[in-house]
């Protein structure tokens, strides 16, 4: 029988022997972050929290670990609060994960590629031909200082109306043909009779801190002029000169007919108090006449299988010679830290997103949304929601257009606007004291864009 | 002679017992050192050393990544002069005053209810405290659904008493603080209550007794016995009170998310809103510092007030 002593030779050199063998596991558990081992790899994606996200990231999940049998895909679910805030301390960190979120209008994601926090994606442009399989708009949504740090996985539509189309036969309320509300008259009157009929009229969640500002994204071409247009998206860079400043009648106006909006009562009892959960489940359960929402929304209704028909419409335009276009969305948020540990398997991943493949399983197929990229079959596009086929079908003849808030860094944006038209609907501040604090505001985000 | 050796004998006996004395202590002084050293390596580590980055950061521009850059006190220039610091604090202020006051004022009553041997004690002691022990967020989420017009239960029940079941308190600039305010006093009643309840017990029978021998009524026994008698706890209960109120993130975030516009953007939500949505961390470090300087003045203050009145109480 053999007595281990502490002070004993072979006491010692057990002890060294084992931590000799942990090092070496350590050391090899180390390497597979290169992603060349051929023992099991647990690929650390995150997912924004909610439907249709968690469903497509699932789907994507499935679909890689099918051709990638040693890979297994662990999702981690980020709040939408977080993906705009604290989780760039999550992807910067020596923790990070190996595909994570930084929406591209967040300062996060200024820091992280003026720092090479986040890996350039040019091995996934090339593998994948983004140059080409992306439109034009979305490549240069994506670029920054010519490099690709960020992926567009799916195309939504966002700031329009949902309308329970039961509920406007009920009340005698026309509905507009070409889902274009002609005049804001039109919905005051839409409104007006909603409310006469025992329902509220439009749901939207003033206090998500988003969607009091998304309808700045639909008028703002309808009232501005395409090149003041352009100047609004692009004027935060400090290489753009400023030829359309925010206190013009351009962006004022766009302030003054929401303020118009909350005055003759569009919106529900209480909307500065409503989140948009709150809101959605309110115009799903009937109680309501429309909601504010996006496309994405169309599949989660028709999962939930509604006991009434559902159209969608949208806002009337600033001038009434203009016509309002549907919003998009491209979800420009995917990004590959520069501390995953599994770079090379990330990428990949990434190229299986804006696969064909991936875009019908996950993308269409489960998310019921439109795809990022423009090679995937015309004939798969019969597996959106209806709705979904219908404003894709609307963006093709009459176009469609980025959103200003979704864009512009946050110091102009959505973070500094919303609270202030929350102010505008409450009474405590005017569209142009509005405009004057954005252009204010505008040199500091300029000079931090250089 | 005999004297003489006496007195040396003595005058030894006392040296060395003094330096036993002196032997023992200093051990005893190394055992204690030995004690806290684990807690104070501890606290230096969990709080001091973020507390001293915090302010190294409350001295620097820094947007989350990569090295601050050192600007001195343009941070601290920027956060006294601007008017949404001014705001914000004014409302921390009055937010934290209003619950904390409210809420002692409330657990006063519950404790002296009890004290004084209400019925179903027991039932209650446990009953105040549970909305403490339910998660702050799950806490604001459900009140923030009940606040709702039309669809919340608040609004129900008004409804169903014939006050109206449309009320919007939370999308009112006007008003949207009074709820945030009751539901942190909700919250956060049962603890404060506890404690003033322990310190009730306390006061011996006798007391009491004497006074009702001497003909004192009930509210004259509450406010000449009882009050004056827990007031040291009650000072450091409403202290409490104020700087976890002033601190405090979670309920006001989850049911009104510091709107409508910046209504109810308390200090912590300015902070977090300039490190997170804005990645001002120089920023946001300086208004935290500044925010932590008034609360800490705000606590030595209770202190002094409470042990001067401790001692001219007792």
């Amino acid at each position: 029988m053999t007595v281990f002593s502490p002070r004993s030779r072979s006491f010692r050199a057990s002890v060294a022997g084992a931590i000799l063998c942990v090092s070496i596991a350590a050391l090899t558990g180390c390497t597979s972050g290169s992603g060349t081992t051929s023992g099991p790899v647990t690929l650390r994606v995150q997912v924004e929290q909610g439907e249709p996200m968690g469903s497509i990231h699932q789907a994507f999940a499935r679909g890689f670990e099918a051709t990638h049998k040693n890979v297994k895909v662990k999702l981690e679910t980020v709040t939408t609060a977080a993906k705009v805030g604290t989780n760039l301390t999550v992807v910067s960190s020596a923790n990070a994960p190996d595909v994570g979120l930084i929406p591209t209008n967040t300062p996060a994601y200024q820091s992280l590629v003026t720092k090479g926090g986040i890996a350039d994606l040019a091995p996934v442009w090339k593998a994948a031909n983004l140059d080409k399989r992306y439109p034009a708009s979305v490549n240069a949504l994506t670029s920054f200082r010519g490099k690709h740090y960020v992926l567009a996985l799916s195309t939504s539509f966002y700031g329009l109306i949902f309308y329970n189309a039961d509920l406007f036969a009920k009340n005698h309320i026309t509905v507009p043909s070409d889902h274009r509300i002609a005049t804001a008259s039109d919905l005051y009157a839409m409104a007006s009779a909603l409310k006469k009929g025992g329902v509220q009229p439009l749901e939207m969640g003033g206090k998500s801190g988003y969607q009091a500002s998304w309808m700045v994204d639909v008028l703002l071409p309808t009232s501005a002029s395409a090149s003041q247009t352009t100047n609004y998206l692009s004027s935060w860079h400090s290489t753009v000169p400023v030829t359309a400043k925010y206190t013009d009648p351009a962006f004022v106006n766009v302030l003054k007919q929401l303020q118009e909006y909350g005055k003759n009562g569009v919106y529900q009892n209480g909307y500065l108090g409503a989140d948009q959960g709150s809101t959605e489940s309110a115009f799903m359960s009937g109680t309501s006449g429309m909601l504010l929402d996006g496309s994405w929304q169309a599949g989660v209704m028709a999962k939930a299988k509604l006991p009434f028909k559902v159209g969608w419409m949208l806002v009337p335009p600033v001038k009434a010679s203009s016509q309002t276009q549907l919003t998009g969305f491209y979800g420009a948020d995917v990004i590959v830290p520069a501390k995953a540990k599994h770079k090379d398997l990330a990428m990949q991943f990434l190229e299986y997103m804006v696969s064909d493949e991936g875009q019908q399983k996950a993308v269409i197929d489960v998310g019921s949304q439109i795809p990022s990229v423009n090679t995937v079959p015309k004939s798969a596009f019969t597996k959106l929601d209806p709705l979904v086929q219908q404003m894709l079908q609307d963006a093709n003849t009459n176009g469609a257009q980025s959103g200003w808030t979704s864009t512009v860094p946050a110091g102009i944006g959505q973070t500094t606007i919303d609270p202030l038209i929350q102010s505008m609907y409450a009474g405590s501040a005017t569209p142009d004291s509005i405009g004057q604090t954005i252009q204010v505001a505008l040199p500091g985000v300029r000079a931090q864009n250089k | 002679m005999a004297t003489i050796h006496t007195t040396v004998k003595a005058t030894t006996t006392t040296r060395s017992g003094a330096f036993q004395r002196r032997r023992s202590m200093t051990s005893s002084r190394i055992v204690a050192w030995c004690a806290i050293a684990p807690a104070a390596i501890a606290l230096i580590l969990v709080v001091g050393y973020p507390a001293l980055d915090g302010l190294r950061l409350s001295f620097s521009s820094w947007v989350g990544l990569g090295e601050p850059e050192w600007i001195g006190f343009d941070n601290y220039v920027q956060a006294i002069g601007s008017s949404e610091m001014r705001t914000s604090l004014l409302l921390t202020m009055a937010y934290a005053v209003g619950s904390a006051v409210i809420m002692v004022a409330l657990a006063t009553l519950l404790a002296a209810a009890i004290s004084g041997g209400a019925r179903g004690s027991a039932f209650y002691r446990v009953v105040w405290f549970l909305p403490g022990v339910a998660p702050a967020t799950a806490v604001a989420v459900f009140w923030s659904a009940s606040f709702q017009p039309g669809t919340g239960s608040v609004n129900a029940v008004l409804g169903a008493l014939g006050l109206g079941n449309d009320h919007a308190w939370l999308a009112s600039q006007q008003t949207a603080i009074y709820p945030v305010i009751g539901v942190t006093v909700w919250s956060g009643a049962g603890f404060a209550f506890l404690l003033l309840l322990g310190a009730m017990e306390q006061i011996p029978v006798s007391v009491f007794e004497a006074a009702s021998i001497d003909g004192a009524s009930s509210a004259r026994k509450f406010f000449s016995i009882t009050l004056p008698l827990v007031r040291p706890v009650l000072v450091i209960c409403l202290m409490l009170e104020i700087i976890w109120a002033a601190n405090g993130f979670s309920v006001v975030y989850a049911m009104t998310q510091g709107g409508p516009g910046t209504a109810t953007e308390t200090l912590p939500l300015l902070i977090y809103k300039q490190a997170f949505s804005l990645s001002n961390y120089g920023l946001a470090s300086a208004m935290a510092v500044i925010s932590g300087v008034i609360l800490i003045v705000i606590g030595l203050v209770s202190l002094r007030f409470s042990r001067s009145r401790q001692g001219a109480s007792w």
